[in-house]
């Protein structure tokens, strides 16, 4: 018995996402779509690229374009199940990850907007936009450079 | 520009609006959507345009500054023998409460290439520092000490005035992730917690006894060039510095600048990792005016001190799921200017001489699944040679509480005691051996 109330939390506090990576799961985050302006010159991203954009590491695209990203609220299931498997991260080591950024001077968290249609909206329209939607919410005026399934970073 | 757009936006539902009324009474759940899609088309004008004015070059016309910060304080306990040298540095062994930090920032971005980042932590300094000692007699203590006398109820009361501390205040140009230029005073780039900085970012309490011992200079004035370039998987950033060097960071006293550079090979994932190299070089130098004569009036510049230092460094960061690993070694090089070598212990007959020194430390750092308990161990070895000893080692252990990603309770314990590196397991200069007990709740905002 005691094995089960201490060595699992213990072992599943060490697996990224704090093992807590399947509790979202439901028919809104079952699959998501990263999707960007189709100005932005990428047709695929990995999930190191994702990770760099999403953490504002990689802020250009190229030379003339800068990446802007657009994020979900930071309790939104969508914006958890994203973060979970991206930046394996669970939201409240993301928000010490930005605390951590704002004290060393390093880099400004992406903006938020409250919906996935206002997501697609931003992205369809801005050059250099990114963010991510339930996969079905991706509208053909977009392009989708990676999917979000079953926690992980696939192929477009 | 943002009320432009919103006005045209407005205008134009208004105008929906305002259209004649179909014969037939609209389907409430038509109208919902009508609604709900002029909402959606006003939130994401207003969004197009924030976003527009970190990307577009209309920014100067909005200037945008925040201030955010952090703030500690807390209880702590110094453990000294009654001879101990500690109690020169430290006016209190007691059990006392502190005011730690109190750092605001102001970050303010003026275009989308160019923005400054100041950050000035306020103080009760330079209070209860001891200034002078001659051996027999008490040593002085600095005070700020004056009477309020601007208080409309009198001028009796007493208050001690602070000072404020420039942690770094600089210009920054950002050509793209590859180049960009600071210039102003920075944080050192050297190591890991030098840029951490921060009570709200470091995991421990207190900072590696080798900074704390000023093995490189804490923050610089100068120029910085730095960038990242990504590669597939790995992520390289770099930094490369010329500055003043040491000292108070107003102007240089020679010509010979302080070199440095840092370059970080990360990636992060599967999980984040970092390996850093760091290196400084320069020559410290203090130049006093002499007065050489009334008739005619004359003032000429000694230097008084002069060493050169060199100082090399490697550290690691590893974070696998809930373990945070941090590891550095740094070795630093000392050589002074016969005649012109720098005051020990701020003693005239005791002077610096040539040495090296080196440090090395690791921690290890746990997030358990409860409460938000975050346990560490630590343990640094420093080669510090002094009329007190060869250099230190220090185990450490404390226990982190996360309240909140912005709030926590920090906790630590260290014992520094001094050893002779030819004889560790003797009793050594074991008078001045300490333990310390500190505590800061902190909170960033």
């Amino acid at each position: 018995m005691w094995r089960r109330s201490f060595v699992m939390p213990v072992a599943a506090a060490w697996l990224p996402g704090g093992g807590e990576i399947l509790a979202v799961d439901d028919s809104a985050t079952a699959e998501l779509a990263v999707i960007v302006h189709p100005k932005v010159p990428a047709d695929k991203l990995t999930a190191e690229q994702l990770y760099g954009i999403f953490t504002v590491s990689r802020k250009d695209w190229s030379a003339d374009l800068r990446v802007v990203v657009f994020n979900l609220s930071p309790d939104d299931k969508i914006r958890v199940a994203f973060d979970r498997a991206v930046l394996r991260m669970e939201p409240e080591n993301v928000g010490r990850f930005w605390i951590d950024q704002r004290i060393r001077g390093g880099a400004k968290p992406p903006r938020y907007v409250p919906d996935p249609a206002l997501v697609v909206r931003l992205v369809e329209r801005l050059p250099g936009a990114i963010g991510y939607v339930p996969a079905k919410m991706a509208p053909s005026s977009v392009r989708i450079v990676a999917r979000i399934s079953q926690n992980k970073v696939v192929s477009p | 520009m943002i009320c432009s757009v919103i006005a045209a936006a407005l205008v134009s539902a208004a105008a929906q609006v305002a259209a004649p009324a179909p014969a037939v009474p609209p389907d409430l759940a038509e109208v919902k959507r009508q609604l709900e899609e002029l909402r959606l088309e006003l939130e994401a004008q207003r969004a197009m345009v924030e976003a527009n004015v970190a990307a577009q070059e209309q920014v100067h016309k909005e200037p945008s500054l925040r201030l955010y910060g952090f703030a500690d304080t807390g209880l702590q306990k110094y453990f000294l023998s009654d001879r101990s040298a500690g109690n020169y540095v430290l006016p209190s062994d007691e059990t006392t409460f502190v005011l730690g930090n109190l750092n605001v920032y102001m970050d303010a971005q003026a275009t989308p290439d160019w923005s400054f980042l100041g950050e000035i932590r306020f103080t009760n300094y330079p209070n209860l520092s001891a200034v002078a000692c001659t051996p027999g007699q008490e040593c002085n203590l600095r005070t700020t000490s004056t009477l309020d006398i601007t208080n409309p109820s009198g001028s009796w009361g007493e208050i001690y005035w602070g000072t404020t501390i420039i942690e770094r205040a600089y210009v920054q140009w950002r050509k793209s992730d590859a180049f960009t230029l600071r210039m102003g005073t920075f944080l050192t780039p050297f190591g890991i917690w030098n840029l951490d900085h921060g009570t709200p970012t470091l995991i421990s309490l207190m900072v590696p006894q080798f900074q704390n011992f000023g093995f490189f200079p804490t923050r610089q004035t100068g120029f910085e060039a730095l960038g990242t370039l990504h590669g597939d998987i790995w992520t390289l950033d770099y930094v490369a510095s010329i500055s003043n060097g040491r000292g108070p960071a107003l102007l240089d006293p020679t010509n010979d600048k302080m070199f440095g550079a840092r370059l970080v090979l990360r990636r992060g994932l599967p999980f984040p990792f970092a390996l850093g190299l760091s290196g400084l070089t320069g020559r410290h130098s203090d130049k006093r005016p002499v007065f050489i004569s009334e008739l005619p009036f004359l003032f000429e510049r000694r230097e008084t001190v002069s060493y050169r230092e060199t100082t090399v460094g490697t550290d690691v960061s590893l974070d696998l799921g809930s373990l945070r690993l941090r590891s550095e070694l740094a070795y630093k090089v000392y050589r002074g200017k016969p005649g012109q070598r720098e005051l020990a212990f701020n003693r005239p007959y005791l002077r610096v001489p040539d040495h090296d020194e080196w440090a090395f430390y690791l921690l290890s750092a746990y997030q358990l699944p409860w409460w938000g308990l975050e346990p560490f161990v630590y343990f640094e070895v420093f080669r510090y040679p002094t009329p007190l000893s060869d250099g230190e080692l220090m185990p450490s252990a404390g226990l982190n509480i996360h309240f909140t990603p912005a709030v926590q309770l920090k906790t630590q314990y260290l014992y520094i005691r001094l050893v002779n590196f030819d004889d560790l397991l003797g009793d050594g200069p074991a008078a001045n051996n300490v333990h310390v007990l500190g505590s800061r709740l902190v909170i960033a905002f």
